[in-house]
């Protein structure tokens, strides 16, 4: 008994970070409508700057007052330099673009702080005061783990108050409930969404700092508290501070106890529980529908038109071309283009539901991993031939994708990321934690090619027929009444529901589709590579596709061509270049974003033709 | 919704994919330096790998001064891997295919070398794996292509299974990360410690998923147990939270912790005046190691780093040395008179003479165990002993069982 | 046997009752006028009507079957078409396309995988375009469209399932003065040829009193008068409640 309080306790101190982050988190995209990916470098940034100032001033418990303090106004004014120079320029622009630009800024953070702390970890020498012995039921807990515990209603009973008793709180909260009353009031809107901004920056900020005396500053703490935030918020509700809270205290608990209970998958049940919280509450805790408010504008259609038949000639000219290659490029070549090809069908995936369905997945890499780990499994545990393990690929992606796809396409816009996001966290953990099966993180060994297939030039050929026909499928259905459905149920919702269309099943339709020509890709993945690593299956991997895909162009059917072609080209010329492959990728990103968010070809291209010929 | 120039674009896109990749180097020619991959976790974990690569580097130049391999000289092409397995294997075939490597060595995770020596079998590439510990890659897993060079979880297990069994403790609780090396060890030290001392119980076992420690809540859950001892296995920032969580908490109080690898300096310095003392563990006590090969190492590298070394020093030194050694004595660079070069092949270290076994292709480098101190706000390693990994190995005839099993 | 009957129809939003108990019914080839104030509930009540909220209480029996709480697609496939208050078309797609797509709904085949759209009921696509006066523009994107034409347009589409009943939420709304009787009058003789009932909102009280049969008065959610549009015009209630501001009749 007196374990499970003690343990409960530790939950409660672990729980103050989380909530300081999520809670940022949080109130910006309740006013902005903004996700944050950065969020969790701002934490990381805050456990530094804390780091340098308490060690300038000599350490001890002055120097770890001084480092909080620090952190926190020097991440309010980087907060203020992201928002001038990045997001104030976004509000307007389609949640994808917010998105990934925000994903640009975690990777320009990763090798910022590289370059300014350098690769080790930075352990904050013991504060002796903090670590101060308190005997809780006989057994000994830190002092500091009371502070936290102490902190974590402080912060939001502040917040509250700011929020309830000042005139600019007032502002934020009408904000977050109706933007356009605001906007009619005739405030400065530019104005209120900077402070709030500036006010999460520093409030993750203060998490890093405060989270010091228990972790060494290091560069893997952004993404390790980013996708618990991100549970943090949408469990507790987009929006909401005490659904934060709430959220924070039974994450930080379920993990308390989930180590003594189910010490091997914890990772699993995190998101478990988040995603059975989503089925059953899709907005969250103490979250609301209405809140969402009006969705910004999706990207911008064009109208439909099948290619010409003078484009035909080119694209079958094309083919001709690439059917050519190996009679003059080497084995290493032929490998980047088969993975070349590879990625090319897992960005026509994803522009196909974002695109023409107009939803947004930020865990479409579930897919292509479920199509990787299926190829895999089935040569390992079935010892399946290639060829089978190829069709058992998109068997099982788009089997996921109907599974996941029902919970996900009853939400739009970032709640439907966020959940597309959870599943593919889950899925993640999955073959990350079930050692037996996925192999953990050893992986799936030896998925090589069957010998007919061994060779560069084999595998080639393979993956070039492969990816040419799923593509091809996929424009097809485009063009059919089933891809014009979907367009209608994008263009106008309630319009097409009203025409008889069931927007809803459509939608699910085309993701499974897309899961299971994502997972296409996935099968070839595992051959290509002749393993699977739960990496597939991660974040990176989804914000990869995504930027292919707007690389190219989102409204060009050879964007994702295009697009898996430069990304990749650049990934290997550039990664063994230079150190900087993550900088530039973000710079890269964030010049998509604001210079040409319509894409190589939809910027070389120029204004395409209109619909009338 | 395509256009002409759409068309255009791609067509330049993948032309620049296609012909973008210069570095097919013409091989063969007697100017031409050998070509040797290398690949680890230089920004994953920094902390064994920044010195690790003085290593190699230190003993790259030596043999170039004296004038290479085979007449020629040797140049090396580093790269990171990540810390993730699926990095490794593009990385590795980026230096076999594009960049020519004849040989890889290298990586630091368990599952990052398991990785690249599947890589190694299926691209027949001779790879010797410098620092991952789990024992199958040389054993269940092994293959013909794939060498290692520090001794195992195995024997590191054996040796401080040898020391716990010396103890009064019976009630032992583990934690160890949640892969590989973290698996391997714990049943490994279990294995090893119940046949030493058959009245050992084990009360319960910890997981913290690697580099995302729960200490406080851990460090309760073990405390719960209420272990006489306890195996950790865990190490790199969650070993400084465990730590540091476990002193706050009164975890090491009136207990024993058999530790791996928290004698390396590579880990343990970080924590400073804070290293906890009387831990068990396997490391390197490289202030205190006087053989006349050690010694010359030691005073080489300080002079040249103005930095002692850390374990993965040696690792990286002694690697790169077998690597040259195996060509030289392969007299040439092909894959497999390499291969049989390094079988049996024997070799000075830094720690003594050591053997690449044939039977498992495993080396016989031994290591230290001792008990873990603080000494002038230094962690430091006392009444220390080597163990040879000659004598802690399986025997051939049981060793060829476990490599059979695969 | 009526071809729409209304039973205490209700929806509250939080506090506000948008529709308090409503009664009424539309008769087939009828063509009724519902009016009230901003905020009367008017929109609340279609929606309910097409599926797209679901009532808190009451029936909604359209040609004797109970079509309350169904989804907005499956009481489509019962023969309830609608128009929205702001025009609603798909804008990636050209005039036709629309059409067509309605068209393809109505045969079930949103779901063909293979034949591309282009060919699919164009012809019949094309008859319904020259019925609502858009043949020439059957080519061009809808966004080049003039508001006006996408009101027709969204009639054309609206008609594409043979529809027995029409609901038409402030057709001439955004439209100029000018251009409101045509619409209405094309509307009319559409409902007459193919009798239709149709049930209408309006706020330009001459295009309520010259093209409803019978008018209907909400306020605040109730229904205060129903009858004949002489006897509406001049009802006392009605004046004061409703033709008393003077300002909605612009
Ligand atoms: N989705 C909604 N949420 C909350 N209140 C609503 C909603 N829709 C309508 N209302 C309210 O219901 C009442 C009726 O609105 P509505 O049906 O649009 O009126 P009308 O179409 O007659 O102008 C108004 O007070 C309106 O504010
Ligand atoms: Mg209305």
């Amino acid at each position: 008994m007196s374990f499970v309080v003690v343990q409960a306790l530790t939950g409660l101190a672990d729980a103050a970070s989380l909530f300081l982050v999520a809670v940022g988190l949080s109130l910006v995209f309740g006013v902005s409508r903004i996700v944050n990916f950065a969020h969790g470098s701002f934490y990381m940034l805050g456990a530094y700057a804390a780091y340098s100032a308490s060690a300038a001033v000599g350490g001890g418990l002055l120097g770890f007052v001084a480092g909080a303090a620090t952190a926190t106004a020097a991440l309010a004014g980087l907060g203020l330099v992201v928002e001038v120079g990045l997001l104030r320029r976004l509000y307007a622009a389609p949640e994808l673009l917010q998105l990934v630009a925000t994903f640009a800024v975690v990777l320009l953070v990763q090798d910022l702080a590289l370059a300014v702390w350098g690769p080790e970890d930075l352990l904050l020498p013991r504060v002796p005061a903090l670590s101060e012995p308190i005997i809780v039921l006989g057994h000994r807990l830190p002092l500091y783990d009371f502070v936290l515990i102490a902190l974590g209603p402080l912060v939001l009973a502040g917040l509250w108050l700011l929020l309830s008793r000042t005139r600019w709180g007032i502002l934020i909260r009408a904000a977050t409930e109706d933007r356009e009353m605001v906007a009619a009031l005739g405030i400065d809107q530019r104005w209120l969404f900077t402070s709030v901004f500036c006010l999460g920056a520093a409030l993750a900020g203060l998490g890093g700092a405060i989270h010091l005396p228990r972790e060494p500053a290091n560069l893997m703490m952004d993404l390790g508290i980013i996708a618990e935030a991100f549970v943090v918020v949408v469990v507790g509700g987009m929006g909401s501070m005490a659904g934060a809270y709430l959220a924070a205290v039974l994450i930080a608990e379920l993990r308390a106890f989930g180590i003594v209970l189910f010490p091997e998958i914890t990772l699993v049940l995190l998101f478990a529980v988040m995603a059975v919280i989503l089925v059953v509450r899709p907005y969250g805790l103490l979250g609301r529908p209405d809140v969402a408010g009006p969705q910004p504008s999706s990207f911008d259609p064009h109208p439909a038109s099948a290619a010409r038949q003078g484009l035909r000639l080119a694209i079958v000219a094309g083919l001709v071309g690439l059917v050519a290659v190996p009679l003059f490029a080497g084995g290493f070549t032929l490998q980047v283009m088969s993975e070349i090809f590879i990625f090319a069908l897992f960005a026509a995936s994803l522009q196909f539901i974002l695109g023409i369905g107009g939803m947004i997945s930020f865990g479409h890499a579930a897919y292509f991993g479920l199509g990787a780990y299926g190829a895999a499994l089935a040569v390992h545990h079935l010892n399946a031939s290639m060829p089978l393990a190829l069709i058992a690929a998109p068997l099982v992606g788009g089997l996921g994708a109907l599974v996941y796809g029902w919970f996900c396409v009853r939400l739009s816009g970032v709640y439907m990321a966020m959940l597309t996001l959870a599943f593919a966290q889950i899925t993640w953990s999955v073959a990350f934690q079930w050692y037996d099966f996925t192999g953990g993180d050893n992986g799936i060994l030896g998925v090589w090619p069957a010998p007919w297939a061994a060779s560069p030039s084999a595998f080639y050929y393979l993956s070039l027929a492969v990816v040419t026909i799923a593509i091809w499928l996929l424009r097809r259905i485009s063009a059919a009444p089933f891809g014009f459905a979907l367009r209608a149920g994008r263009d106008a919702g309630d319009r097409a529901e009203a025409l008889g269309v069931d927007v809803r099943r459509q939608r699910w339709l085309a993701f499974s589709v897309a899961g299971a020509a994502a997972a296409t890709g996935g099968g070839l993945y595992a051959f290509l590579k002749g393993s699977v690593f739960p990496d597939v299956l991660a974040i990176p991997m989804s914000v990869d596709g995504l930027v292919m895909v707007l690389l190219g162009g989102i409204d060009r059917a050879l964007g994702p061509l295009v697009g898996a072609a430069t990304f990749t080209g650049l990934k290997i010329t550039i990664s063994s270049a230079t150190d900087l492959w993550r900088s530039l990728l973000g710079g890269i990103i964030i010049a998509v974003v604001l210079i040409f968010p319509r894409g190589i070809l939809g910027t070389v291209g120029g204004q395409r033709r209109g619909g009338a010929k | 919704m395509i256009t002409r120039r759409d068309a255009l674009v791609l067509a330049l896109a993948l032309n620049v994919a296609a012909l973008g990749w210069p570095g097919f180097a013409a091989r063969g020619e007697a100017a031409e330096p050998i070509r040797i991959g290398e690949l680890n976790s230089y920004t994953t974990f920094p902390a064994f790998t920044v010195p690790y690569r003085n290593g190699w580097q230190m003993a790259l130049d030596e043999i170039n001064a004296a004038g290479g391999v085979l007449g020629r000289q040797i140049e090396v092409v580093s790269k990171d891997d990540g810390g993730k397995p699926a990095d490794a294997v593009t990385v590795a075939n980026e230096l076999v295919s594009r960049d020519g490597a004849v040989l890889l060595f290298g990586t630091l995770l368990s599952n990052v070398g398991l990785a690249v020596a599947d890589f190694a079998a299926q691209r027949k590439v001779p790879f010797i794996a410098a620092e991952p510990l789990t024992d199958s890659i040389v054993w269940e897993k092994g293959n013909a292509y794939t060498f290692r060079l520090r001794p195992g979880t195995y024997v590191q297990a054996a040796m401080l299974a040898e020391e716990a069994a010396r103890l009064p403790a019976k009630r032992w609780a583990t934690v160890a990360p949640n892969y590989e090396y973290g698996k391997s060890a714990v049943e490994a030290f279990k294995t090893l410690l119940s046949r030493a001392r058959p009245d050992v119980e084990w009360v319960g076992e910890q997981w913290p998923a690697l580099n995302k420690i729960d200490a406080g809540a851990t460090v309760q859950a073990l405390a719960a147990l209420q272990p006489d001892a306890i195996f950790n296995v865990t190490f790199g920032t969650d070993l400084a939270k465990f730590v540091r969580e476990g002193e706050n908490r009164g975890l090491f109080e009136n207990r024993v912790v058999a530790s791996m690898l928290s004698g390396e300096p590579d880990w343990i310095d970080p924590l400073g005046a804070e290293a906890p003392e009387g831990w068990i563990v396997t490391g390197y006590p490289w202030y205190a190691i006087e053989t006349p090969e050690h010694t010359a190492f030691r005073q080489a590298y300080m002079q040249r780093f103005q930095d002692y070394p850390r374990l993965g020093s040696v690792v990286g030194y002694t690697t790169m040395k077998a690597a040259a050694q195996a060509i030289e004595k392969a007299g040439s660079t092909d894959a497999e008179a390499i291969v049989q070069a390094l079988r049996g092949m024997s070799m000075m270290s830094p720690l003594g003479q050591i053997e690449f076994r044939s039977v498992d292709q495993q080396s016989t480098m031994g290591t230290f165990v001792g008990t873990l101190t603080v000494q002038e706000e230094k962690p430091r390693m006392v009444d220390w002993r080597f163990g040879d990994g000659a004598a802690y190995l399986p025997d051939a005839a049981e060793t060829a069982k476990l490599r059979a099993s695969e | 046997m009526s071809l729409l009957v209304v039973e205490g129809l209700r929806k509250a939003f939080g506090g506000v009752r948008a529709v308090d108990g409503i009664s009424f019914r539309v008769e087939a080839g009828e063509s009724v006028a519902i009016i009230g104030s901003n905020g009367a509930g008017k929109t609340t009540c279609f929606n309910m009507l097409c599926g797209q909220l679901k009532p808190d209480a009451g029936r909604i029996m359209l040609a004797g079957r109970d079509i309350a709480g169904l989804s907005p697609h499956r009481i489509w496939r019962r023969g309830l078409s609608r128009t929205f208050q702001v025009a609603a078309t798909f804008r990636s797609m050209r005039v036709r396309e629309n059409v067509q797509l309605a068209l393809l709904s109505h045969r079930r085949r949103t779901h063909g995988l293979w034949r591309p759209v282009v060919g699919l009921p164009a012809a019949e696509a094309d008859a319904l375009l020259a019925q609502v006066g858009l043949a020439a523009r059957a080519e061009q994107p809808v966004a080049a469209l003039p508001y006006a034409d996408r009101k027709r347009l969204e009639v054309a589409m609206a008609l594409a399932n043979a529809p027995r009943l029409l609901l038409l939420d402030e057709p001439t709304a955004g439209v100029a003065a000018g251009e409101r009787r045509a619409l209405m009058d094309l509307i009319s003789d559409l409902v007459r040829t193919r009798n239709i009932g149709v049930l209408f909102t309006e706020h330009d009280m001459d295009v309520v009193f010259g093209h409803g049969e019978r008018v209907i008065v909400l306020h605040e959610g109730r229904l205060v008068a129903e009858g004949p549009p002489e006897a509406i015009r001049a009802d006392p209630i009605v004046r004061e409640i409703y033709l008393g501001t003077g300002e909605q009749t612009c």
